[in-house]
């Protein structure tokens, strides 16, 4: 089960994860982030409640960075709890994405 | 050991994992530990669910036991399906360019770092993954 909530902010478009990411929410967060991607050139991820992800869930998370990155944009993680950066670590998604 | 036995289908999943948590329930397992448990299960079950028995249908059976001092669960997967060792493959490249350029092979990656043992055998036209995680004490948390 997954919530994603849209915050407007100065700095760019922001959406609260909470919950978990995977391989039942994955397909729909994919498809959330990406066409949020398609609508703004910062888009930062609040991991802060994201308790769990899989390795369906990075494929979401990677399909919605590659997505930013043609067309030049940035997509940020923060807040990343302790599971969820385990996972980046291990993957090497710790290097791929930009974690703030 | 307790056993379950379900259709090697991604629907089950759900049903898996509480199968495990069943089991968990009365051993007060750490929250983080739960969390890596039921990470090594769904990456296991998918890829039994999603490849071993491909184009065909098959099953897939479950045996959990918690065992003491200290305390640890071991967690059985068992299918017929075509013999397929996950250990034997080389390890995913992690680096970000080859991580972008394809995906596939970071689910037994996460199993193999999160598990305390994983070990593949074959035995009576039957794939065998044996996992087992060890309870961890977690540090107190932070306020």
């Amino acid at each position: 089960m997954l919530n994603m909530k849209l915050i407007h902010r100065e700095t760019g478009e922001e959406v609260r994860m909470i919950g978990r990411l995977d391989n039942n929410s994955a397909a729909d967060a994919e498809k959330i982030l990406v066409d949020l991607v398609g609508r703004c050139d910062h888009l930062t991820l609040d991991m802060e409640q994201l308790e769990y992800i899989s390795s369906a869930g990075l494929r979401a998370l990677k399909r919605a960075h590659l997505a930013m990155r043609r067309k030049g944009g940035v997509l940020a993680a923060k807040n990343v709890g302790k599971m969820v950066m385990e996972v980046f670590e291990i993957t090497g998604f710790a290097g791929m994405l930009k974690i703030v | 050991m307790k056993s379950l036995l379900v259709p090697a289908d991604a629907g089950y999943l759900e049903q898996v994992t509480e199968f495990v948590d069943a089991q968990l329930e009365a051993y007060d397992c750490p929250a983080l530990t739960q969390l890596h448990i039921e990470l090594a299960i769904e990456e296991i079950f998918l890829n039994i669910a999603n490849y071993a028995y491909r184009p065909k249908n098959g099953e897939a059976e479950i045996r959990c036991e918690v065992l003491r001092e200290p305390l640890r669960v071991v967690i059985q997967f068992l299918d017929g399906g075509s013999p397929f060792d996950p250990l034997a493959q080389k390890d995913a490249d992690t680096s970000p360019e080859a991580l972008e350029a394809r995906e596939g092979g970071l689910g037994i990656l996460l199993v193999k770092r999160t598990m305390d043992d994983v070990s593949y055998a074959y035995e009576n036209g039957k794939n065998i993954l044996t996992i087992l995680k060890t309870f961890q004490d977690e540090p107190a948390r932070e306020e």
